[in-house]
């Protein structure tokens, strides 16, 4: 992470190169985890683009950081959930572990699936499209993003203890149901 | 060694090695996880089954092509870009006007990139990654035009930059008896000899060294490729530099060799450059006219005249003579021409040449 808080430094400075690395570097993780709240892809490229911009102005009040990746995750999940809080409808599906968020099952993966094809992408996509809202997004904040415990209870503000064990159990509820997926194929195999 | 008897599919996934093994950040885990996998044989499918979770979860999904990253990091620096010349029109030290100057080039250079640049976004990357890693005001230059850039660096050595390609160095250009370059795009390198302070290149995950010399590295997607004119380079994958000893990649080109690297798989590859060029002219014979002269000594004139080794069996050619008068013809048609007249044929093998031939009687 040293590396980290030597960019961090010369972004601060107002090093430009140092700048357009650090897009480069977080634009695809950031674009990854806000689909994760919003399938509207033109306003999450305006709220990555709007948190970038808002960070070069205020690059020189920043403190120091040497982990940049959570800090950035961070505020942009603030910001969608401020606009969200703004607009009613957003808010409600916010409040309910709606399936439409999150790891979208498109029409083609549902069919794949349907016939059972032995993809195995497909049907961890397809497991991972019944989780909660909730369960889907600690997921990807420990295998995406590759976050530790701590950085994850900070971000999402719940304790460390919460973190671990609703880790724990969505593998277990994500394993117990790649186990049923596994077991139905099978049986179609051998019965069909 | 831990146990790992009690582990369950869970505890694989959420083992930061292992995670960090699959992902490929870890090349020491290969001997671990293996051994593990022999001592705990049961455990075997279950780590099959964490590692295709794991990679299909670290795999993006959302679907973000490159050009619409490109323009999404041009459209931030341009926002930002605008403010910043009002931002800095207060008093500078001198040394700090040269990072401006250069950051008003690579503002511009971006808002020009959109149409030029989309198709390098691995080589234009691994760049911005070495770049930002320099803790040190660095220079950067970026060719605009249509038409190659001729670039003087510090040091008396010649940088002929591509269209769109682009150059960073330190301000300071020697520094811990080396002078580096990082480079993405197309660059001719005519580096002035300096045996105490080696030039260095990096380009998307090969680094290219060398004593004094003249090659063209091409860094503009996932390969690079390194083209030597005159002297010695080396090449080795930036990866593999921690550990030479262990695994030794690097290697070594000579003129009209030019060795592909191919970032992906981080490997190299020798060959010969298309259309070799004559490095010197040999000095007994003026052309190559060549009246009833042993075969070794054909070969050895080529080998000269364009440094490219050439390989054969003396003790099978050793009855070979050739009459012939060559002149203006490419490397491979005179090669063509030698061996068509002594019935051998020849193959192009890690930058040299293998003649076969059953020779002559």
């Amino acid at each position: 992470m040293q590396q980290d808080s030597i960019l961090w430094q010369r972004f601060k400075e107002g090093d430009r190169v140092a700048f357009e690395s650090l897009i480069r570097t977080y634009y695809q993780p950031l674009f990854e985890y806000g689909r994760k709240f919003t399938s509207d892809r033109d306003a999450l490229k305006d709220h990555v683009h709007d948190l970038f911009t808002n960070l070069w102005e205020r690059r020189e009040a920043l403190g120091q950081t040497d982990c940049i990746r959570p800090y950035l995750l961070k505020s942009l999940r603030n910001r969608i959930y401020k606009e969200k809080q703004r607009s009613d409808v957003f808010e409600e599906a916010d409040q309910h572990d709606s399936t439409q968020f999150g790891f979208e099952e498109d029409e083609e993966t549902r069919i794949i699936s349907n016939e059972l094809s032995d993809e195995k992408k497909l049907q961890i996509k397809h497991i991972l499209s019944t989780l909660t809202r909730r369960q889907q997004e600690i997921i990807h904040l420990k295998f995406y993003q590759n976050l530790s415990n701590d950085q994850i209870a900070e971000l999402l503000v719940i304790s460390r203890p919460a973190v671990a064990n609703l880790l724990y159990q969505t593998l277990k509820l994500f394993r117990e149901k790649w186990q049923v997926l596994l077991y139905t194929f099978f049986s179609v195999l051998l019965f069909d | 060694m831990k146990d790992y008897h009690n582990y369950t599919l869970e505890d694989f996934l959420l083992d930061d090695q292992f995670r960090a093994w699959i992902a490929g950040q870890d090349h020491a885990g290969d001997e671990i996880w293996n051994e593990i996998a022999i001592h705990y044989p049961e455990k075997v499918a279950l780590m099959y089954q964490a590692r295709e979770i794991i990679l299909s979860l670290i795999a993006s999904n959302s679907g973000l092509s490159a050009p619409e990253l490109e323009n999404e990091v041009n459209r931030i620096m341009q926002t930002t870009g605008k403010k910043e010349i009002v931002a800095k029109s207060r008093p500078l030290f001198p040394i700090k006007w040269f990072s401006a100057a250069a950051s008003v080039i690579i503002f511009t250079a971006i808002g020009w990139k959109i149409t030029s640049d989309i198709n390098q976004p691995q080589s234009v990357k691994a760049y911005s990654q070495y770049v930002s890693r320099i803790d040190e005001p660095l220079l950067e230059i970026v060719n605009e035009t249509n038409v190659s850039k001729q670039v003087k660096l510090p040091d008396g050595s010649v940088v002929k930059l591509t269209p769109s390609s682009r150059i960073s160095y330190a301000e300071t250009f020697v520094r811990n008896h080396k002078r580096e370059v990082y480079l993405t795009g197309e660059a001719f390198f005519d580096v002035e000899k300096d045996v105490k302070n080696p030039f260095f290149v990096y380009a998307n995950g090969l680094l290219t060294r060398v004593v004094g010399t003249s090659f063209l590295i091409r860094a503009i997607d996932a390969d690079v490729e390194v083209l030597v004119r005159s002297g010695r380079v080396t090449v080795v994958p930036i990866r593999d530099i921690a550990h030479q000893e262990k695994k030794n990649t690097e290697l070594l080109l000579t003129p009209n060799q030019q060795a592909l690297f191919s970032a992906k798989d981080n490997l190299i590859s020798k060959s010969i450059v298309e259309t070799p060029v004559e490095i010197t002219k040999p000095e007994s014979e003026p052309d190559f006219v060549f009246d009833n002269r042993p075969i070794g000594e054909v070969f050895s004139i080529l080998e000269k005249a364009y440094g490219i080794p050439i390989i054969y069996d003396e003790a099978v050619m050793r009855h070979c003579f050739l009459r012939v008068a060559l002149s203006n013809e490419s490397f491979f048609s005179k090669l063509d021409i030698v061996c068509k007249t002594v019935g051998a044929s020849y193959q192009v093998r890690d930058g040299q040449i293998i003649i076969s031939g059953e020779g002559c009687e």
